[in-house]
């Protein structure tokens, strides 16, 4: 018994070393899904059954979840995500609807609370943007954006400092790299017709300083990704301020990033302590994602041209060329 | 403490690496759209002119210059390739009735530069060019109701005997993926059509025997998950094709998930045991 109380969480020297049971990221994605599945295919049974099925689904998937974690040590392994996170949500979907915004808090709720118990930085990332949704769908746009901005800060100046736990390191980098596009879409959403409005263009500008600052002075990549991030946030809002066409402004936007990037590794190459290259690194999740493009229509030569004696893209495939050209 | 005062090194190649991928992304799109929305301004012959231009100078780039970005040249001057090649069929149809050849010209022509280069990216181009041919070329041997699943085993079994002959290591994994993916794709669907059911969840059992034994073999898990997770779906479509009963099906599906993921997790235990013991 004493076992199954000391044993809720890995001690922060064990989940630095993944001393319990855990998968790599692909095999995760793959039993995170198989659970779901399996915990949907209970819901239905129940249902089936004339039996409340969320008062069964959430005690049940929870208390497995918590003898795989307690006894078999199951940590990351993608199952006892599933479980927490699927048992909760089975719950308040078998609640009945008041179609009431307040409905948003109760997911986030469930997020934070299976965030809390498998330390998982995805969930708790997605229970503060609904945070910021429900914000944003009580109709306080501009109070969900400083919702969000807060939230980043304060996600920011975590990251600054040194913490035990990868997983709360993980929390911190998430919510700093979510939360400005949250608060971002929340703002944007209380316009009928998107139009630039030019203090949510500067808010981003100076967010993106700001977290360059923060990045460079602390040696941190995150908040240089989210400094580019806001970038793209800026020019994206003063879109109307934009003197050529959308297609230009790709185009000049692609070559200056590309050009950037060629630029900032040329200055680092050779360089051995501070911001350097690294090694890239080869892994098998290169490989499955490098079949993504034969998922997409193949639709090249297709189009606005005249007819083409057989009609129709393929069934599968593509050529990096997909388009209505 | 703060972070800043104990890390030395920071890596950001992966970082710096992904933004010359959004540029080039970006560029590819703007082309893109140029092409479709100003043909008729610009004139077509101008356009496919430039993109052709801006095609070949990304590639003399890559020769000439050994710049970081090397590699997001050759991948930008491949999809301008792609874009101009669609473009240049639908404008002037020079394959004629045969104009959806105009995909196995872009995968030999991304093979060639893949290999020349050396550039997975530009590969899987390739790839993804052969599988739309394959998707899209008619003939009377294809004419039945098993139509994609047949193109589908002939794609894999091209990008088998291409992973043979393939003598760039780097090149394997892409190519094993691709076919594994695409031949089991073509067996469920076989499975998904009441008229094939059986033989689909035949094909299937035996790709997946496939699959386990070259995972087990290469030691590579996640051909072990393939063929794990593609039969798991096809014995649940026969078999709950053939229940008919909700509640018998669901419960089915239950037992069958849970029973699977207790399957793949003794696999995974197996594999890291074994991790272990060569360590």
């Amino acid at each position: 018994m004493s076992d199954f109380k000391k044993n809720a969480w890995p001690t922060p020297e064990e989940e630095r070393a993944k001393t319990w049971r855990h998968m790599s990221l692909i095999v995760q994605i793959v039993f995170f899904v198989l659970t779901i599945i399996a915990l949907s295919a209970l819901y239905g049974f129940i249902t089936l059954l004339s039996l409340p099925a969320g008062w069964i689904v959430a005690p049940a998937s929870i208390v497995v979840a918590e003898l795989l974690i307690r006894r078999s040590r199951f940590w990351r392994t993608g199952v006892e995500s599933a479980l927490w996170i699927g048992g909760l949500f089975a719950f308040i979907f078998s609640l009945p609807s008041s179609g009431k915004v307040e409905a948003i808090l109760v997911f986030a709720a469930a997020a934070a609370l299976a965030g809390w118990r498998v330390r998982n930085a995805l969930f708790g990332s997605a229970a503060v943007t609904l945070v910021v949704a429900y914000v944003a769908a009580k109709g306080w746009h501009w109070l969900a954006l400083l919702l969000a901005i807060g939230v980043a800060l304060i996600a920011l100046a975590g990251l600054a400092r040194e913490w035990q736990r990868p997983s709360t390191e993980m929390l911190w980098q998430f919510l700093i790299l979510v939360m400005p596009i949250a608060g971002y879409v929340a703002v944007a959403l209380r316009l009928e017709s998107w139009t630039t409005d030019m203090r949510i263009a500067a808010i981003f500008v100076g967010l993106a300083a700001l977290f360059t600052i923060v990045g460079v002075h602390m040696r941190l990549r995150v908040p240089l990704m989210t400094a580019v991030l806001c970038l793209a946030i800026a020019i994206v809002e003063a879109h109307d301020l934009n003197p050529v066409s959308v297609e230009s402004a790709l185009i000049v936007i692609g070559a200056v990033t590309l050009a950037s990037a060629a630029a900032i590794m040329r200055s680092l190459r050779g360089k051995e302590t501070g911001f350097v290259l690294g090694v890239a690194k080869k892994s098998e999740l290169q490989d499955v994602m490098s079949v993504a493009p034969t998922l997409m229509p193949g639709h090249a030569a297709e189009g606005s041209g005249a007819p083409q004696p057989v009609g129709g893209g393929g069934e599968f495939g593509g050529a990096g060329a997909s388009g209505n050209f | 403490m703060l972070v800043g005062e104990r890390r030395d090194i920071v890596p950001i190649g992966t970082e710096l690496r992904s933004l010359a991928w959004l540029g080039v992304m970006l560029i590819a799109t703007g082309v893109g759209i140029v092409i479709t929305k100003h043909f008729d301004q610009i004139g077509p012959l101008t356009i496919a002119m430039a993109v052709a231009l801006a095609a070949i100078a990304c590639y003399a780039f890559a020769v000439w210059k050994q710049s970081s970005v090397r590699d997001y040249m050759v991948l930008l001057g491949a999809l301008l390739i792609s874009a101009d090649v669609g473009f240049i069929e639908s404008q002037w149809h020079l394959l004629g009735s045969e104009w959806q050849r105009h995909f196995l010209l872009l995968a030999v022509l991304h093979a060639a530069a893949a290999y020349y280069f050396g550039n997975r990216a530009v590969l899987s181009l390739s790839v993804a060019a052969l599988a739309s041919w394959f998707g899209i070329e008619k003939h009377e041997i294809f004419s039945s109701n098993a139509d994609f699943a047949f193109r589908a085993f002939i794609c894999a079994a091209v990008l088998l005997t291409w992973r043979v002959a393939n003598r760039k290591a780097d090149f394997n994994g892409l190519f094993e993926h691709s076919a594994t993916n695409i031949a089991f794709w073509g067996a469920l669907s076989l499975t998904f059509d009441p008229s094939t059911k059986y033989t689909g969840f035949l094909v299937t059992a035996i790709f997946a025997a496939g699959s386990l034994t070259y995972g087990l073999k290469s030691r590579r898990e996640l051909f072990l998950m393939y063929a794990g997770v593609y039969s798991l779906i096809a014995i649940d479509v026969v078999v709950v094709d053939w229940i008919h009963e909700p509640i018998l099906a669901s419960f089915y599906l239950l037992i069958s998930t849970i029973a699977a993921i207790a399957a793949l997790f003794a696999t995974h235990v197996r594999f890291q045991k074994e991790r272990l013991a060569d360590a």
